[in-house]
C-alpha cells in the first residue's frame, strides 16, 4: 500500500461514522480507530435539548402556548393607573378576558388596553413610561 | 435649530429627509407600518416607531398615531415629505394643536391652494395667467355647457378636490359633455368626498412646465427655476429636466415672476412648485400649485446647488432663505425607475431586490431607498430609485444619463429602467421639442426597440 491510499483511506475513516476499521491484504494490516463520538445519528433516542450554538429561528419561547400581548396603537406605556399606585397585574397573576393590563398614553388620553383572552401573566416586556409602537410586546402570557 | 423632528413618510423621500437632519444634527424619529419594518428609513433614524399595519390608511395615513409617535418621542416638528398627509390641512392644523411644527405652509395655505378652483380664482385676482375656463365651481352640467360654449371646445372637466388626474375628464365635443360631467363628479366623490366641479380650456399638445419656490417668514420669495415634466405617461412623471427647451429666456422671467407672484399671494411659507402648461404658441398658464417638496427636487439642487429640504428645515424653524437668487448652472435630468413591468402593461411587480448596484461618479446622484436583499412591497407606490445627472450642456447631460442606466443593476423584478434609457435616444427627446403627449404616442416604438436590442454584454460589444 502506497502513502497516498493509507492517507485516503484515514481520511474516508474520519469523516465515516465507523470507530473501527481493519483492513489486512497480504503482508499489510492496518487498524484504524476513533473514540465513539457522539454525533447526532438521525434515529435520536433521546430529545436533546437546543444547542446553545446554533441561533434558533424560532422564538425564544419554546413553551407550548406562549403569546405576546401587543399594542394596539401608539403611546407611552404605563403599568399603573397612576404614579405611585399598584401595577395593574404582576407575572403570575390571572387575568380575565377584558380585564385591563396596562394603559397607553397617547395625546393626552388614557387608553386602558385589555387582555384579548383568559391568561396567565409571564412577564412584562415594555418598560414603563416608554414610548411603545404598534404591534410592540408589552407582556408575554400564557393562555389558558 | 430643531432637536428631533418626525419623518412622516417613508421610501426615498424618507431618507432624503433624514439625510439633510443628520447633517443638521438633528435628531431623527422615523415612523413606519409592519410592512416597512427592515426599511431603509427605519435603519438611518435615530429612533423609530411602528405606527400601525401595512395599509397606509391605518399606518401613513393614520393622523393620531403619528402625532402620538410624535408627541411622546419628543419631537418639536414634522416632515410630511409628499404624498400621504403632506398636502393635508387637517394634519397642518392638529400639529399646531399638539405644539408641534408643521414643516410646510400654513393650513389655511393648504386648504387654499388645495381646492383648484379656489387657487385659480386668486390667481386671476393677482394677473398670474390662468387657462381659460369657469370662473369658480360650476354647480350641473347645464351650467358647465354654456362655459364651455364661451370657452370652446375641447375642454376639461375638473375636480376642485382633484389631484394625480383624477375626477378629470376630457370633452371634445357638446354631446360628450353631460356623460363626462356625471363621471367625473362621481369619481371625484369617490376619491375626494367632494364633487365641487370647474372646467377649463383643454390645451392641446401642452408642455408640463412647473417652478420651484421657497419662501421664508420674512417675505422672501425667490424661484428656484423650471423644471420641464412633459415626459409622462397616464399623467404619471418619467423623466424630469431643467432648464427646459422649451422657454427662452424671456418666457423663463416672466414665468418666474407669475410663480413669484402666486406664492406671495396666498402667503407661501416653505417649498413650493408653480405648475404650468405652455401651448406650442408659447402662452403660458397656471394650473396649480403643489404645496410640499416633489418627488423631483434634486433636478433642481442640481442645477443651483442649493439643498431644498435643508431649506425647508431652516425656514420651518423661522431662519431667512441662505440666498437670494438661484440661477441655474448647466443642465440636469433625472430618470424615475419604477418596479414596474413595460412589457405587461406596467403593472407593479413588487418583490425581493436580489442585487442592486448604483452607478455613480461625476454628476451623478441616486436617491433611493433600495439596498440588496430588501423587498418592495405591494402596499404602496413603484418608485424603486431615482436616477439624477448633472452636466454642463444638455447633450452632456443625456450622455451622462445614458452611461450611469447602462451601469445601473437592480435585479429580483422588472423595471422601467431600460424604457428610461431609450427615451434618451429618441429623436424628439434630443432635439427638445415633445409635449405631454410624446410618452403615451412614441411608447409602443420605444418598447419595440427594447426589444430589437440585444440583450448581452457581448453582443452590444459586437454592434458598436
Amino acid at each position: 500500500m502506497n502513502h497516498e491510499t493509507l492517507i485516503a483511506i484515514m481520511g474516508a475513516f474520519d469523516g465515516s461514522a465507523l470507530t473501527r476499521l481493519e483492513y489486512t491484504q497480504g503482508d499489510t494490516r492496518i487498524l484504524l480507530e476513533k473514540a465513539a463520538v457522539s454525533l447526532p445519528v438521525p434515529p435520536a433516542v433521546t430529545a436533546a435539548p437546543a444547542a446553545p450554538t446554533a441561533p434558533a429561528p424560532e422564538p425564544v419561547q419554546e413553551k407550548p402556548a406562549e403569546e405576546q400581548l401587543t399594542a394596539p396603537l401608539v403611546g407611552t406605556f404605563y403599568v399603573a393607573p397612576e404614579p405611585g399606585a399598584p401595577a395593574f397585574v404582576r407575572p403570575g397573576d390571572q387575568v380575565k378576558k377584558g380585564q385591563t393590563v396596562c394603559i397607553i398614553e397617547a395625546m393626552k388620553m388614557i387608553n386602558e388596553v385589555p387582555a384579548p383572552y383568559d391568561c396567565v401573566i409571564e412577564r412584562c416586556l415594555a418598560e414603563d413610561g416608554a414610548l411603545v409602537g404598534y404591534g410592540d410586546g408589552l407582556f408575554t402570557v400564557r393562555k389558558k | 435649530m430643531f432637536k428631533r423632528i418626525l419623518i412622516a413618510n417613508r421610501g426615498e423621500i424618507a431618507v432624503r429627509i433624514i439625510r439633510a437632519c443628520r447633517e443638521l444634527d438633528i435628531e431623527t424619529v422615523a415612523v413606519y407600518s409592519q410592512a416597512d419594518e427592515a426599511s431603509l428609513h427605519v435603519q438611518l433614524a435615530t429612533q423609530a416607531v411602528c405606527i400601525g399595519p401595512a395599509k397606509a390608511a391605518q399606518s401613513y395615513l393614520n393622523q393620531t398615531a403619528i402625532l402620538s409617535a410624535a408627541v411622546e418621542s419628543g419631537c418639536e416638528a414634522i416632515h410630511p415629505g409628499y404624498g400621504f398627509l403632506s398636502e393635508n390641512g387637517e394634519f397642518a392644523e392638529l400639529c399646531e394643536k399638539c405644539g408641534l411644527t408643521f414643516i410646510g405652509p400654513s393650513p389655511a395655505v393648504l386648504n387654499q391652494m388645495g381646492n383648484k378652483a379656489a387657487a385659480r380664482a386668486l390667481m386671476q385676482q393677482v394677473g398670474v395667467p390662468v387657462v381659460p375656463g369657469s370662473d369658480g365651481p360650476v354647480k350641473d352640467a347645464a351650467q358647465a355647457a354654456v362655459v364651455a360654449q364661451a370657452i370652446g371646445y375641447p375642454v376639461l372637466v375638473k375636480a376642485s378636490a382633484g389631484g394625480g388626474g383624477r375626477g378629470m375628464r376630457r370633452v371634445y365635443r357638446p354631446e360628450e359633455l353631460a356623460p363626462a360631467f356625471a363621471s367625473a363628479q362621481a369619481e371625484a366623490e369617490a376619491c375626494f368626498g367632494d364633487g365641487e366641479m370647474y372646467l377649463e380650456k383643454l390645451i392641446l399638445h401642452p408642455r408640463h412646465i412647473e417652478f420651484q419656490i421657497m419662501a421664508d417668514r420674512f417675505g422672501h420669495v425667490v424661484h428656484l427655476g423650471e423644471r420641464d415634466c412633459s415626459i409622462q405617461r397616464k399623467n404619471q412623471k418619467l423623466l424630469e429636466e431643467s432648464p427646459s427647451k422649451a422657454l427662452t429666456p424671456q418666457l423663463r422671467e416672466q414665468m418666474g415672476a407669475a410663480a413669484v407672484a402666486a406664492a406671495k399671494a396666498c402667503g407661501y411659507e416653505g417649498a413650493g412648485t408653480v405648475e404650468f402648461v405652455v401651448d406650442p404658441a408659447g402662452n403660458f398658464y397656471f394650473i396649480e400649485m403643489n404645496t410640499r417638496i416633489q418627488v423631483e427636487h434634486p433636478v433642481t439642487e442640481m442645477v443651483t446647488g442649493i439643498d431644498l429640504v435643508r431649506e425647508q428645515l431652516r425656514v420651518a424653524v423661522g431662519l431667512p432663505l441662505s440666498f437670494t437668487q438661484a440661477p441655474l448652472t448647466g443642465h440636469a435630468i433625472e430618470v424615475r425607475i419604477n418596479a414596474e413591468d413595460p412589457a405587461a402593461g406596467f403593472r407593479p411587480v413588487p418583490g425581493k431586490t436580489e442585487f442592486v448596484h448604483f452607478p455613480g461618479g461625476n454628476g451623478v446622484r441616486v436617491d433611493s431607498a433600495l439596498y440588496s436583499g430588501f423587498t418592495l412591497s405591494p402596499y404602496y407606490d413603484s418608485l424603486a430609485a431615482k436616477v439624477i445627472v448633472h452636466a454642463p450642456t444638455r447633450l452632456a447631460a443625456i450622455r451622462k444619463m445614458r452611461r450611469a442606466l447602462e451601469e445601473l443593476v437592480i435585479e429580483g423584478y422588472p423595471t422601467t429602467a431600460d424604457l428610461g434609457h431609450l427615451i434618451l435616444y429618441h429623436p424628439d427627446f434630443l432635439k427638445g421639442s415633445y409635449d405631454t403627449g410624446f410618452l403615451d404616442k412614441e411608447l409602443d416604438t420605444l418598447l419595440r426597440w427594447g426589444e430589437e436590442c440585444p440583450r448581452s454584454g457581448s453582443e452590444e460589444e459586437a454592434a458598436r
